[in-house]
């Protein structure tokens, strides 16, 4: 008897302290783990903000089985630069108007934060900020991605997104003419 | 987009991807799944867009046939459109759309050429010269016979900026309204005063703004603008909502008439003035020139460029 009550009271205190850690530790599908911190977790990602609301963090690494080890690191890198950046209300009121409030032009370090990244690396940051329902990121990266399409021609876009080609010529010819406006140079 | 968070945060795996690339090459790059696709384009403008639908058949659906990526470009996208046709090809009278969405701002493209009609989609502004309609009532302001009527020493009993409106719906002339500034200056005795009440019939044009009928009366030699408001309707009740100093556009301000103007939603004012298109930016108390061919006639476009008909409201 004396012993489980003993190991109850450490079951408590772990709990406890668990509770007034200020980061959480991720773990990415090839078994890295990451710490972020988790006021800025909570408040750039949705899905770990319902996460930590609802007590499914794992101390030891929840697992992020759908992101890779390159891609959290870039996430929590955002995170970690981004805590106390933002203040939530900001967010949230950025959320309400998402549908049709025109976008928002990411800041320069965030810019930077992205123009480092390969294009692949670009591309697994776009589809882990969206899993983890950061919409911040999201734009950024969004954005970064529609700077790269800007002014590219249907050849160029092929090539860097690694498209093909599925119609015939006729069928192009028939879109160029349409849109032959379009096409011109301003 | 709410939807797609909530689902994950509800912790459901994640939504197979889509093929939205069309085929791929083999040992292909990474690839954005479609919703990501979706937020990606719509950051584009729409003359990119139109472009990229050669890109593969995917694209093609989704940019040239989805309304509801139309609708969310437009909601993203509200910089304005406008129709204009140009003296350069007035022989052919096509219309173009005018994007002032461009870069920097300062300079237009010219993106499509929307119809080889006869010109009824300029109609609005063709006509602000002498007439305009504005929320179903069309406005006039006195005939050129006035002008004669002076010059003969006829009384003709009105003002020389009395507005004579016409309801489009019951087809019958409603009424005359007394215009906010003629009896003033005419209240003295007009005839050695002729050359300026000449001119002041010169300097009357039309235009529109929040839906109500403005009087612009532009004195280009005292390098003034003012815009009055026809506040009210029914009692004829106008407000100078604009007192614009043009200095700044001075060269082209002498010999011009003010053909159409408009106001945007962000509260800017398109002018056609003579042959080029400003936009008056009242905060900043600045005009800036549109970069495009002579103009003939210009008005706003509600249509999408995304869309392939021609939403025609003017």
């Amino acid at each position: 008897m004396e012993v489980d009550k003993g190991k109850g009271e450490a079951e408590e205190t772990r709990k406890v302290a668990e509770a007034d850690r200020d980061t959480v530790t991720l773990k990415s599908s090839d078994g890295k783990l990451f710490e972020v911190s988790k006021e800025a977790a909570a408040r750039l990602s949705t899905v770990l903000a319902g996460m930590i609301a609802g007590g499914s963090i794992d101390d030891n690494g929840t697992d992020l089985k759908q992101i890779g080890s390159e891609a959290l690191e870039n996430v929590v890198d955002y995170c970690n630069k981004h805590a106390n950046s933002i203040p939530s209300a900001a967010l949230i009121s950025s959320s309400i108007s998402f549908n049709t409030a025109p976008f928002k032009e990411p800041e320069e370090w965030e810019r930077k934060f992205v123009d480092r990244l390969s294009h692949d690396a670009l591309f697994d940051l776009v589809e882990a900020a969206n899993f983890l329902g950061m919409e911040r990121l999201l734009d950024v990266t969004c954005h970064k991605i529609s700077e790269m399409m800007k002014g590219k021609s249907p050849d160029q876009i092929r090539e860097v997104f690694n498209i093909k080609n599925d119609y015939t010529k006729e069928e192009l010819e028939e879109i160029r003419q349409e849109l032959a406006w379009a096409f011109y140079d301003d | 987009m709410e939807g797609r968070f909530e689902s994950q945060m509800a912790c459901s795996p994640p939504a197979k991807r889509r093929p939205t690339h069309g085929p791929t090459t083999a040992g292909a790059a990474a690839l954005l799944p479609t919703d990501m696709l979706f937020d990606v384009l719509l950051r584009l403008p729409a003359k990119d867009l139109c472009r990229l639908r050669s890109v593969c058949r995917p694209w093609r659906a989704l940019l040239a046939a989805d309304p509801l990526f139309a609708d969310a470009h437009a909601a993203r996208h509200r910089a304005p459109l406008l129709l204009a046709r140009f003296r350069s090809s007035s022989s052919d009278a096509r219309v173009h759309v005018v994007d002032l969405s461009s870069p920097g701002g300062a300079a237009a493209v010219v993106t499509r050429v929307v119809a080889t009609a006869d010109g009824s989609c300029g109609r609005a502004s063709t006509s602000g010269d002498s007439a305009v309609a504005v929320g179903g009532i069309v406005y006039f302001k006195v005939d050129k016979v006035y002008h004669s009527m002076l010059v003969e020493g006829v009384d003709p009993g009105i003002l020389m900026d009395c507005v004579f409106s016409f309801d489009l719906e019951r087809e019958q002339c409603w009424k005359e309204l007394d215009g906010p500034f003629g009896a003033s200056i005419v209240a003295g005795d007009y005839d050695d005063d002729f050359g300026d009440y000449h001119d002041l019939w010169n300097q009357l044009s039309f235009g529109e703004l929040r839906g109500s009928l403005v009087l612009v009366y532009f004195f280009g030699h005292r390098s003034v603008m003012d815009l009055w408001v026809l506040e009210d309707f029914e009692k004829g009740v106008w407000v100078k909502e604009f007192s614009i100093q043009t200095e700044s556009i001075l060269c082209m301000t002498e010999v011009c008439h003010v053909e159409a103007l408009f106001g945007l939603d962000d509260g800017r004012l398109v002018i056609h003035l003579g042959e080029v298109l400003l936009i008056y930016d009242s905060g900043t108390d600045t005009f800036e020139e549109v970069e495009m061919g002579p103009l003939d006639a210009v008005a706003m476009y509600t249509g999408s460029l995304l869309s392939s008909q021609l939403r025609n409201r003017v």
